[in-house]
């Protein structure tokens, strides 16, 4: 095989292996099961992920916390007896991991903190949220982890609606007509108990971490939604152990703008210098979708009536006790 | 209350925490009435905050894992504070693998630790697990206690070390890593507005005997219960009401002669150390 057909085959098979995030092409060294495979132009690859030392940053990196450095253009981000990753300029990531490449630990962090660091650095807000389509648009659920987020969103898949995000999305405001929802990936991560309750057979599937009963379930390709969405709604997910309804409460575009628990790992982007993306990204969203708090007692079985009040709001129908 | 960093009200479990948080969080509001489900008081167990000043999701941690980052995350909420805090805590006092305390010295500006005859734990503990008495006693017998002790479901709250109750209550008589001031359950029930003087004293909080007499006043067993069954609330443990009658010695005739006794083979050395036996 001469040089140039065995570099147009190289080219094929790193373009069959490239996968997309946000609309980005994505190269990857590790497997990513999780993401789509990309699908868009011939572009080169928007982020690149590579194998390779990632020792501590040298100084002025500062420190923010434990496990993250923040340096000029990089973030370092350390997980112990997992992998250490350094994000660079929003194109590359590094990771220094003694795991095997398919090891799934890897990935729970790799598409959390550490892409949510890539997606300051390229000057785009994540946003902290499940994300499904409805009629169209998406209904953005919203909270801080652990408050529900993925088993609404799973309950709101088995019902029809396409999912856009389990956890983490993208604000997208470049475009003239308003913001939109970048779709992250066909995933959701649920607990088993959540699982359970939603009859979802974990049996085979990978954890998060080997003795982390929390799995990464597929999503199959006609639940997912492959392109962007306008917001048609938002809601700030709290619960509370007592309350015996669910409540919604309607957020003034002042309170949007403090509301920075719809931001991923807000801290740390504060500190990485992107508090001007905040402003941006929220005002969009304040000035273009409704915004409202949900608080909701911590039980399964009222999932349905929380999945049934959501959607009379966001298709714009009353909704009883419901203050706007 | 002066400088940056915790003031600990730290118990093991079912021993009156609550109603300090309540007492001091009336007291600091001019001894005015109290809503049982905003207590100002708040636990050290947030996740939220942990995770955002940590910048890692706890939900994909390990408990020990956690634990270990439990000190950054005080120092960071230390060092957001231009106050000093007052804090919840049930955790034992407890040296880290890299030798930092769970809890360490350079937060903590005091704070005040709170026992009670662990046979009577034992009956609150049942009731609030919705367990068995025996399944309490278990409970409070196994060293190095985890909470929670599955990684199954998801939790609002971070691991918390209770140890066993004498691991709990010996690490806090214990001088390191900070002295507090102990207090026994049993006497802030007889003289509820002298012990919570102390109490105010330790904390370094200005002494007001009107306050402290209103602050008693408002935080009344009967009416918080009264207040729990027609409010609900938010801190119960599902299974049965919060508060309970806060009797002294109510294991007397609620525990088998065997249940008591078992209590006190394996408590009996710190039960003594405090008075609740001969």
């Amino acid at each position: 095989m001469d040089d140039q057909r065995l570099a147009v085959l190289h080219k094929a098979l790193n373009d069959m292996t490239d996968h997309q995030i946000f609309g980005w092409r994505v190269r990857s060294v590790i497997p990513l099961p999780d993401l789509q495979v990309w699908t868009g132009d011939d572009r080169e690859p928007d982020i690149t992920i590579t194998l390779g030392p990632v020792p501590p940053l040298a100084p002025p990196a500062r420190p923010f916390g434990p496990a993250v450095q923040i340096g000029d253009g990089m973030v370092r981000i350390a997980v112990p007896a997992v992998a250490a990753y350094r994000v660079e300029e929003g194109r590359r990531i590094v990771i220094d991991t003694d795991l095997p490449p398919m090891a799934p630990d890897i990935r729970t962090f790799l598409l959390a903190t550490v892409l949510a660091a890539l997606c300051f650095q390229r000057g785009r807000l994540p946003l902290h949220a499940g994300v499904v389509e409805v009629d169209g648009r998406a209904l953005v659920l919203a909270g801080e982890s652990g408050v529900g987020k993925s088993t609404l969103a799973a309950a709101l898949v088995r019902r029809g609606h396409r999912l856009l995000s389990d956890d983490l999305c993208l604000l997208d405001t470049d475009g003239a007509s308003g913001p939109l929802i970048q779709p992250a990936f066909p995933r959701l991560r649920l607990w088993q108990q959540a699982a359970n309750h939603l009859r979802i057979d974990t049996t085979g599937m990978d954890r998060v971490r080997p003795d982390i009963e929390k799995h990464p379930i597929p999503v199959s390709q006609a639940d997912f939604h492959q392109g962007a969405l306008p917001p048609a709604l938002v809601a700030n997910m709290r619960f509370l152990e007592y309350p015996q309804r669910v409540t919604l409460t309607r957020l003034d575009q002042t309170a949007v703008m403090c509301c920075y628990k719809l931001i991923y790992r807000p801290r740390l982007g504060l500190a990485m210098g992107f508090q001007s993306l905040y402003f941006k990204g929220l005002a969009s969203l304040a000035k273009h979708s409704p915004v409202f708090d949900l608080v909701r007692p911590r039980r399964f079985d009222m999932l349905d009536a929380t999945a049934d009040r959501l959607m009379a709001l966001t298709r714009g129908e009353p909704v009883d006790g419901t203050v706007a | 209350m002066k400088g940056t960093g915790f003031h600990w009200l730290a118990s093991y479990p079912r021993s009156g925490n609550t109603w300090v948080r309540l007492l001091l969080d009336s007291y600091m509001r001019g001894g005015a009435a109290v809503d049982i489900n905003a207590i100002s008081i708040r636990a050290v167990y947030r996740r939220s905050f942990f995770d955002d000043v940590i910048g890692l999701d706890s939900a994909d941690l390990r408990s020990s894992e956690i634990l270990g980052l439990r000190p950054a995350a005080l120092r960071a909420q230390r060092d957001l504070n231009d106050r000093p805090l007052l804090m919840k805590c049930h955790d034992m006092r407890w040296r880290l693998a890299d030798g930092d305390w769970l809890i360490p010295a350079d937060v903590s500006l005091g704070g005040i630790y709170l026992v009670r005859d662990p046979r009577d734990v034992v009956l609150s503990l049942a009731k609030f697990f919705g367990r068995s008495v025996d399944h309490a006693i278990t409970t409070m017998e196994t060293t190095g206690l985890l909470i929670p002790e599955s990684k199954r479901r998801d939790c609002h709250q971070l691991p918390q070390i209770w140890g066993s109750w004498s691991e709990n209550v010996e690490s806090w008589l214990a001088l390191e890593p900070f002295p507090v001031h102990v207090v026994r359950y049993d006497d802030l029930r007889r003289d509820t507005a002298k012990v919570l003087t102390g109490i105010i004293d330790a904390i370094g909080l200005d002494l007001d005997e009107t306050r402290i007499a209103a602050a008693v006043a408002a935080t009344d067993l009967e009416g918080l219960r009264r207040e729990e069954r027609s409010c609900g609330f938010v801190e119960t443990g599902g299974h049965n009401d919060f508060f309970g009658d806060g009797r002294i010695g109510g294991w007397r005739d609620r525990l088998s002669a065997d249940q008591a006794a078992r209590i006190e083979a394996v408590h009996g050395p710190t039960m003594r150390r405090l008075g609740y036996l001969e």
